[in-house]
This record gives C-alpha cells, sequence and structure tokens, in this order.
C-alpha cells in the first residue's frame, strides 16, 4: 500500500504522540515539527480514510468538562499501517538513491 | 467554560458525518478552551467559525465524493460540466446576457419571495423564535382585543402546561436626557422580567432585569439598546454605573442588549413592569402577553389548553369574560395588521413575479435554442455515432446548469441589496415609524432554496426545453439532410415569447413614467414658500405629560422659535403641507354645489387643524373673506377655511363665504370630531385662501379644509417656521429650546419639508430602481431574441435568398421578406405594451409632456428593435448566389 505525503505525515504524527495520538495532538504535532499549519478537517477526513484502510484502530478515551462532556477518540498505528509506512519511506529512499552527487541544488 | 458559536456548532452537527460528529466537535471544543484563556474570545471564536465552516465544507465534499463515486449523480457526468464551461467560453456574449438576465430573474424571485415572506410569515430572529406566541383575547361581542390582561396573565402563568416562559408588557415614548441637557425621545417597553429569559438572549454588558426591580420602592433601573448604548453614549462602559434621566425620572442603567433585539418590537429601553399581586379582571393597564410553546406542543394544542381556561373564566365571571376566546398566535404573526384579502392580493405579487422569471427565462431558452441550431450538425453526426436522445438532452441540461449556477450566486447576492432596499423604502412608507426588528434584510433559509429551485428551474427551461426541440425528429433529418442544412424551425411558442418580451419591455417603462410622473407632480407642487426654508418637527406628548401642560409646552417651544433672528414665522398644525392628509366626506348646505363624484352622499376633501399663525407661516393672504381670530378657538369648530381647489370642485366656483359644511364621518379640528357615524354641526365657511400643498396622491389639487387647533385635545401636532437665515442653527435652536421647555415633550423628526418630501420620494425611487432593472433586463433580452430569431431565419433561409437573387429579385426585395417577420412580432409586442400600460397605468388624465414623452419612447422601441434586425438582414442582402447554391 503506497501512502499520499499528508497520509505520511498523520501516521509519522501518530507514531511520535504514541498513546497520546488525538485530533488535537496530532494537528499541532504537525505543526510543531514541520512548520506547516495542517488544515484540521484534512487531518480528521485522513485519520478517517486511514482507520478504513486498516492503518489505524481508534478508541475512545473519558469525557472531559472542556470537552462539553464529550471523550477523545484515540488512535494508534496497526501492522498493517507501519508496514505501509516502512514501504513509502523505501519508495522515497529509492527515488532519492543516485541523487545525492548530482542534485546538490535539492537540498 | 465558554460555549463556542451555537449556530456554527448547529452547522457542524448538520454536516458532520455520525461516526466523526462527537470527535470533531470534542476537539475543536477542546481548541476553543485553550484559545479562549490563550488569545481571547474574540480570536477564539473568530477561529472556531473559520474551522467549523472549513470542516462542514470538507465533509460536505467528502460525503459527497464517497457517494457518487466521481459522478454527480447517474445521468450527469463531470465530463457534461466541463463540456458546459467551454460553451460559454466559446460563445461570450450569450453567456454574458444570458448569466445577466437569469440573475436578475433570480434575484427578482428571491428578493420578492422573502419580502412577502417578512411580511405574511414574520418569524422573530430569536433562538427557536418561532416557538414564542402571543395570547389575546378576542372580544367578539365589539370585534376588538381586551387588552385590560392583568388578572388572565397572573392566572396563565400558574396554570399553563403547554406554555412556559410567559411574559407581559406595554410600550412608551419618553425622552432620554443626556448629560449634556440635550433630549431624544426613545421607545420605551415596560416588560416583566421574564422577557429576557423567555428571549434566550443575554446582554452584552451587565445583566437583565430581575424579578426585584418591579418590588416596592427597588430603585428605577433599566436596559438599554446596543444602538442606543453606540449612539447616545457613545459605547461608553462606564455608563453601567451611571445616571440617565428617563422621562423625568433617574434611572441607573444595568445592561446592555446586542444590536438587532428590540423585543417586544421596536423597543430600545427595557425598564421593570410593575403589576398588582391581585387584582379583578378586566382591570389593569393596556398589556401584551408572551409565551414560549413547551417542547413538543403544538399550536392547536395550546390553543386547546386556553380555551379550557376561558370556559373556565366564563363561567366564574360572566359578565367580563362569556364574550372572550383566547387566540393564540406565532408572535410575529400576530403583530400584522393585514386583511385577509390583502394578504391574498400580496401572496399573489409571487405568482405575477414568477410569471416574469418564466418570461425571462424563456427568452434565455429561446438564445440557448438559436445556440443549439447552430450545433445542428455536431448533433447529427453525434447521433450517427450513437448518442441517444437522452444523452444529449442531458448534455444540454449540463450547459444550461452552468449557466445558471453563477446567474444563482449572483442573483442571490443581488436579491439580498433589493432586499435592503425594499426594507429601507417600506420603513420610509410607514411615515418615519421604525420597524418591528424582526424586519432584516438577511435572505431566510427559505428565500435561498427558492433562488436555488429557480436556478434549477431556469436549466431546466434554458438546458431541456431547447433540446426536446432540437432533438426531435433526429433520426429522420439524419437521412434527408446533409451536412449544413437542417429542417429546425422556430414554432409559435418562441414568436409568443419574443412578442410577450417585447411588451414587457414596454409597459414597464411606461408604468415607471406614470409613478415617477405623479412623484414630480408632487414635487412640483407650490407652497408658496421653498420647501427649504421651512422647519418641521414633530411634538408629541408623554404619557406622563398632563394636556394643559403639552399644550403650554408646544406654544413655548413655538414662541421661542418665532422670537429668535432669522425666523420669520412659526406655526402649529395636525398635518403640514406635502404631509399625507387623510380623507374626509362632507356635505354642503343647500346653496348649491358642484356635482358630486361617484355613488358618495358627498364631497372627498382633505382637512387640517393649524394654529392662527399658520397662514402667515406658509404666506398665504386671504383670497376672500377673513383668516381665523381668536375668538374662533377653543371649543368645537364653528368656523373654516378653506383652499381655492374646494372653491371649484366642491362649490363649482361659487362664493363659498357664509355657506356651511358638515362632516360625515369623524374629522377634522384635532379631537373635536364627532363619534363615529353621527355628523358632526354645520361649520361656517369665512375664507379662501390659496392651495397649500395637500397633496394627497395622485391628485394634487385636492379640496381641502382648514380648521382651528384645539391643542390640549390632541397628542401630537407638528412644529412649520419658515427661517430666513441659516436653517441648520435653527434647528439646533429649535432642539435646545424643547429641551429646557418640558422633559416630558417629545421632540422628532427635525428636517427642513424639502427634506421630508425627499423621503417620500426614496419610496418611488425604490421601485423606479427595480423598474429599471427589469426594463433594461428585458429590453436586452428582447432585442438580443429577436436578432437571434432574425439571424437564424437568414441561416436557414440561405439557399432560398440564394436562388431568389438568382432569378433575378432585388435585394431591398429579399431584405423586406426577412425583416417582415420581424416587424409584425415587434409591432403586435408593441401594441400589446401599450395596452397593458394603460390598463396599469389607471385612466386618469396625463399631462401633454407625458404622452408626447411615451409615443417617444414606443419610436425609439420600434427603432431599437429595428437596429436588431439590420445586422442579419444585411447578411441577407449580402449573400452571394453562387456561394449559396455550391454550398448545398
Amino acid at each position: 500500500m503506497f501512502l499520499g505525503e499528508f497520509e505520511q505525515l498523520v501516521l509519522l504524527a501518530c507514531v511520535h504522540l504514541g498513546e497520546q495520538a488525538y485530533g488535537v495532538s496530532i494537528v499541532d504535532e504537525i505543526e510543531r515539527r514541520t512548520g506547516r499549519q495542517p488544515a484540521h478537517a484534512a487531518v480528521y477526513v485522513t485519520l478517517r480514510r486511514l482507520e478504513q484502510k486498516g492503518c489505524l484502530v481508534s478508541w475512545k478515551g473519558q469525557p472531559t468538562a472542556e470537552r462539553g462532556g464529550k471523550a477523545r477518540r484515540h488512535v494508534k498505528l496497526t501492522k498493517a499501517g507501519t508496514s505501509a509506512l516502512r514501504e513509502s519511506r523505501q519508495a522515497f529512499e529509492q527515488m532519492w538513491r543516485g541523487l545525492d552527487a548530482s542534485a546538490r541544488r535539492l537540498r | 467554560m465558554r460555549r463556542p458559536p451555537r449556530r456554527f456548532e448547529a452547522l457542524l452537527n448538520h454536516c458532520l458525518p455520525a461516526d466523526v460528529r462527537d470527535d470533531v466537535t470534542g476537539d475543536l471544543d477542546e481548541r476553543y478552551q485553550r484559545e479562549v484563556m490563550s488569545r481571547g474570545i474574540r480570536a477564539a471564536r473568530w477561529r472556531y467559525r473559520r474551522t467549523a465552516l472549513a470542516f462542514s465544507a470538507r465533509f460536505v465534499i467528502e460525503r459527497l465524493r464517497e457517494r457518487t463515486a466521481g459522478r454527480i449523480n447517474p445521468g450527469l457526468s463531470l465530463f457534461d460540466l466541463r463540456l458546459g464551461v467551454r460553451m460559454l467560453v466559446r460563445y461570450p456574449v450569450l453567456t454574458l446576457i444570458g448569466t445577466a438576465s437569469l440573475a436578475v430573474a433570480i434575484a427578482l424571485g428571491a428578493a420578492v419571495f422573502a419580502f412577502i415572506s417578512l411580511l405574511l410569515w414574520p418569524t422573530l430572529p430569536l433562538p427557536q423564535g418561532d416557538r414564542v406566541v402571543s395570547v389575546r383575547l378576542m372580544d367578539v361581542a365589539a370585534n376588538r382585543y381586551e387588552s385590560r390582561l392583568t388578572a388572565d396573565f397572573l392566572a396563565w402563568r400558574s396554570a399553563a402546561t403547554s406554555l412556559t416562559d410567559f411574559g407581559a408588557g406595554r410600550g412608551f415614548v419618553h425622552n432620554l436626557t443626556r448629560g449634556d441637557g440635550s433630549i431624544e425621545p426613545v421607545n420605551v417597553a415596560e416588560v416583566t422580567a421574564s422577557m429576557f429569559t423567555m428571549a434566550r438572549v443575554t446582554p452584552i454588558a451587565g445583566r437583565a432585569l430581575l424579578d426585584a426591580d418591579a418590588a416596592p420602592g427597588a430603585a428605577p433601573v433599566m436596559v438599554i439598546g446596543e444602538r442606543l448604548w453606540r449612539s447616545r453614549f457613545g459605547g461608553d462602559p462606564a455608563i453601567l454605573r451611571q445616571s440617565v434621566t428617563l422621562a423625568d425620572t433617574p434611572t441607573a442603567v444595568v445592561g446592555i442588549m446586542p444590536e438587532g433585539f428590540r423585543f417586544p418590537s421596536v423597543y430600545e429601553v427595557w425598564v421593570p413592569l410593575r403589576l398588582e399581586a391581585t387584582v379583578a379582571p378586566r382591570t389593569g393597564p393596556s398589556l401584551s402577553v408572551w409565551a414560549r410553546m413547551r417542547r413538543g406542543v403544538s399550536l392547536p394544542q395550546a390553543a386547546a389548553e386556553f380555551e379550557v381556561f376561558r370556559a373556565a373564566a366564563a363561567a366564574e365571571w360572566p359578565a367580563t369574560d362569556a364574550h372572550l376566546r383566547a387566540e393564540i398566535e406565532p408572535f410575529a404573526q400576530s403583530s400584522s395588521t393585514l386583511q385577509p384579502a390583502k394578504r391574498m392580493l400580496i401572496g399573489s405579487i409571487n405568482v405575477a413575479v414568477a410569471v416574469l422569471v418564466f418570461l425571462i427565462t424563456g427568452n434565455v431558452a429561446l438564445l440557448m435554442f438559436a445556440r443549439a441550431a447552430t450545433r445542428e450538425s455536431e448533433i447529427l453526426v453525434r447521433t450517427a455515432l450513437g448518442a441517444s436522445r437522452g444523452r444529449l438532452i442531458r448534455q444540454f441540461f449540463a450547459e444550461a446548469l452552468v449557466l445558471s449556477a453563477p446567474a444563482a450566486v449572483a442573483g442571490l447576492a443581488l436579491a439580498r441589496t433589493g432586499l435592503e432596499w425594499g426594507i429601507q423604502a417600506y420603513a420610509l412608507s410607514g411615515d418615519g415609524r421604525p420597524l418591528p426588528f424582526w424586519y432584516t434584510p438577511r435572505l431566510p433559509p427559505l428565500s435561498i432554496a427558492y433562488g436555488c429551485g429557480l436556478a434549477l428551474f431556469a436549466a431546466v427551461v434554458t438546458g431541456v426545453l431547447p433540446a426536446l426541440k432540437v432533438t426531435r425528429g433526429l433520426a429522420s433529418r439524419l437521412r434527408e439532410t446533409g451536412a449544413g442544412g437542417g429542417g429546425l424551425r422556430f414554432g409559435g411558442v418562441w414568436t409568443a415569447l419574443i412578442v410577450a418580451q417585447i411588451a414587457v419591455t414596454v409597459t414597464f417603462p411606461v408604468v415607471m413614467v406614470y409613478v415617477k410622473g405623479d412623484g414630480l407632480q408632487k414635487e412640483a407642487t407650490d407652497i408658496g414658500v421653498p420647501r427649504g426654508r421651512v422647519l418641521s418637527a414633530a411634538l408629541a406628548r408623554d404619557v406622563a405629560l398632563p394636556p394643559a401642560r403639552y399644550a403650554a409646552a408646544v406654544r413655548h417651544v413655538r414662541d421661542g422659535l418665532a422670537a429668535l433672528p432669522g425666523v420669520e414665522g412659526a406655526a402649529i398644525a395636525d398635518r403640514l403641507p406635502l404631509m399625507g392628509h387623510t380623507h374626509y366626506l362632507v356635505g354642503i348646505d343647500a346653496g348649491g354645489a358642484a356635482p358630486m363624484e361617484g355613488e358618495y352622499d358627498g364631497y372627498w376633501i382633505s382637512s387640517a387643524a393649524v394654529t392662527r399663525d399658520f397662514f402667515a407661516t406658509f404666506d398665504a393672504a386671504p383670497l376672500a373673506g377673513r383668516l381665523f381670530t381668536g375668538a374662533d378657538y377653543g371649543g368645537t369648530p364653528r368656523v373654516a377655511v378653506v383652499n381655492q381647489s374646494f372653491v371649484s370642485r366642491v362649490l363649482g366656483g361659487r362664493n363659498p363665504l357664509g355657506r356651511h359644511l358638515q362632516y360625515h364621518y369623524d374629522g377634522g379640528g384635532g379631537g373635536q370630531a364627532p363619534p363615529m357615524g353621527t355628523r358632526a354641526p354645520w361649520i361656517e365657511i369665512v375664507g379662501v385662501v390659496r392651495d397649500l400643498g395637500m397633496a394627497y396622491e395622485p391628485d394634487p389639487k385636492v379640496a381641502g379644509v382648514y380648521l382651528p387647533l384645539d391643542l390640549p385635545s390632541i397628542g401630537s401636532v407638528y412644529l412649520a417656521a419658515r427661517i430666513s437665515g441659516d436653517i441648520s442653527a435653527s434647528t439646533q435652536a429649535l432642539r435646545q429650546i424643547a429641551a429646557r421647555t418640558d422633559p416630558l415633550l417629545h421632540v422628532a423628526s427635525v428636517q427642513s419639508l424639502e427634506a421630508m418630501t425627499a423621503a417620500g420620494s426614496r419610496v418611488t425611487d425604490f421601485w423606479l430602481h427595480v423598474l429599471i432593472a427589469v426594463s433594461v433586463s428585458a429590453l436586452v433580452l428582447a432585442l438580443s431574441g429577436i436578432y437571434a430569431v432574425t439571424s437564424f431565419a437568414v441561416s436557414r433561409r440561405t439557399r432560398e435568398i440564394g436562388i431568389r437573387i438568382a432569378l433575378g429579385s432585388s435585394r431591398a426585395r429579399v431584405a423586406g421578406t426577412i425583416l417582415r417577420g420581424a416587424l409584425i412580432r415587434m409591432s403586435i409586442g408593441i401594441v400589446l405594451g401599450w395596452m397593458l400600460a394603460i390598463l396599469l397605468g389607471g385612466n386618469a388624465p396625463r399631462p401633454p409632456i407625458q404622452i408626447a414623452a411615451l409615443l417617444g419612447y414606443l419610436a425609439v422601441m420600434f427603432v431599437v428593435c429595428l437596429l436588431a434586425c439590420l445586422v442579419p438582414a444585411r447578411r441577407a442582402m449580402t449573400v452571394d448566389p453562387i456561394q449559396a447554391l455550391r454550398a448545398e
């Protein structure tokens, strides 16, 4: 399974956050690490799509007053998600290999 | 805990799929709370709104994508839409004309629909405003509403189960005095504290009224509206700790309600309503009562419960309550005073506009048909390659949809502006009274849906109808015709459409000239003094102001103003020149008079009650007899002064002096009128003055009667002063004198007579703008229709023209043949339009200049229509017979 760039960003944020990965924290993590402010809606649509593809599983946490009595939905990578991420990385690395000398200007 | 913006919360709940709804709204809530702490509430709310919109749009698109998997619906592909966009670019003139015309049609339809809905089915702009009801008691014996409801209100509040949040109130106008001593009358509502909980609107600063504020001995407090806070107190938050004078009582401001909230209708100040704990039925003040329907309760269920209450009350107090029936209605609708017949009439405007919209879309369809006809070869080739008729029709529909979609967006934006205009014009026609707060220029969702429906309808008419015609009998045409030829003809329906279009183009401007012409006549009415030099003001009485003190205050203001340098005279009257005067029916003594008009037993006249100095202020000397003297004032009016039109219209030019007139119905004298249905005493005519602009549209030459004004008997009069110096200085001086005179005297509408009449002509201008938009749109469409049809005829008849010229026919004759059809259509359209205009404009005699202008306009119309045919006719004349025959 090949992942799009944004899907990879979302999955990587989940890996970084571990047990603390949920919508708000993922948005913040991507913003913190990449300096890009991702569209919130895009993150949620991607999370939903990744779960449908089997790359993620989700579960509900405890409801809090701060969230108007609603629970957080935490997410975590599945085995399929981990291998999809690895495949995507390998594909990129293959594409970069051999360009090191000639593509200095790309750095 | 702060709650995020509710509407956007609701939007999210509506747009998000159920499986992510709680997760997303929870996350957004969490982020909102954090941002309130870190960035402040404004920034947090702004960001929440933006994110909510983005989420809603994203998930709606996602949902559509999942559902259709790349196709809009099984019949319509994205490819069709792309093709439609390409056609728009390829025919830019048609795109421009079609989109603009459809936009005007949709704007007209949606704005009129919204305005009519606002008039006929208004709803309160409060949370769940449609659940707020008014509770009234109808006196079926006297056929009027019983307003002394204190006892009923107290009983209902404790006993009703179908309604909750009961409240009651009444309205006044009181003066609000600022620190600098300036005074402004404001609309004040005395309400129960429960009004604020019922309305579900919280103050933007301070607090709402409390039950304790109405307790005996409680300090006077008031809540003010945001507009008043900003305009009168410069938006200063410190006002909450201050006291201002309302009427003549120092009152503490305790809260500020948000902009746009004026419940129960036009109020900007709310003070506590003090009610007796126990009162007998049909005693106490006049009140309005309102409440909210409980969840799950319908209007009939609430009405049924109140029927039970009424039955019990009738049994307990038969003398006062047996003839009273409870009426429960949606609150905003209960304020409407429109009669059922008038409601029907207003509702039927929708139908008229729908016909107009149909006409415009029909004409765009005509253009689309002409475009489709030029693509006949393409259609035949596609059919030969296996495209079904349905497939072709779908493509045409997609092309029309692409044309009507931007028209819908532009049309709805235009509709909002139109609605704003309409409400302003409606407010101006109400004699300066403010409109209830539910008249907001926001397009209700139903109107937006109606506008979108119109766009869809336009797409069907402009896409499917031409497609049906162009694809009829494709198989036989495929056999019979070669490339470039074709058997397509414009049918009778299209011809009728063009004729109707020309008729509309003629009718609207003619009606416009009539309407504006009447306005011009009013402007031209001469009142003897320049209207820009007459300062007018309304002086009204506060309920707390005794009549004698009011009369003294009004006289004091007049005398103070008259004593100022640059003021040549000041007077008081119940109506001023150029205001709408009420019509009355009068009888004349047996000394001879003009023949009566119509079936009435008397003569229609206008009447004004004036002080002695009125005629001098308007520089009107007696033309015969005398003017009023001090002895004429006090008690029932016994003498009258009439105008010249009265002498000619009522008396047929006879000598009016010493003659007598008698009011048949209520009227005249500023309150000394007899009760309805009885006849007043005879009044002697003692003098004649020139016409002073008792304009009552559309007839400026109104027979007028002036009576002596009895000031203490009425509650509202107008002051008029003729100014030779600086009118703005006099305006300031008038306000200062009034403020010093009596805090309970209301002064409003301080303006020159010129400004007052300008407000009236703004209403006319509104309709003028509407008519211009419709006329220009109809004219452009009619011209393009004529052009398309003639051009189409030339291209269809190229071979015939070639043969005719080859056989020796002159080119001018050929052009004549081509033009004949167009000329006949134009003539029929113009004559029909003219007849329609006469029908709509009424048969009132028109000045020769108007008639000449209209005839000139018709001639111009004819020439313009002819010009539209010239290009195709010229093409017909230049057809080369050899080329034409070779092409076939």
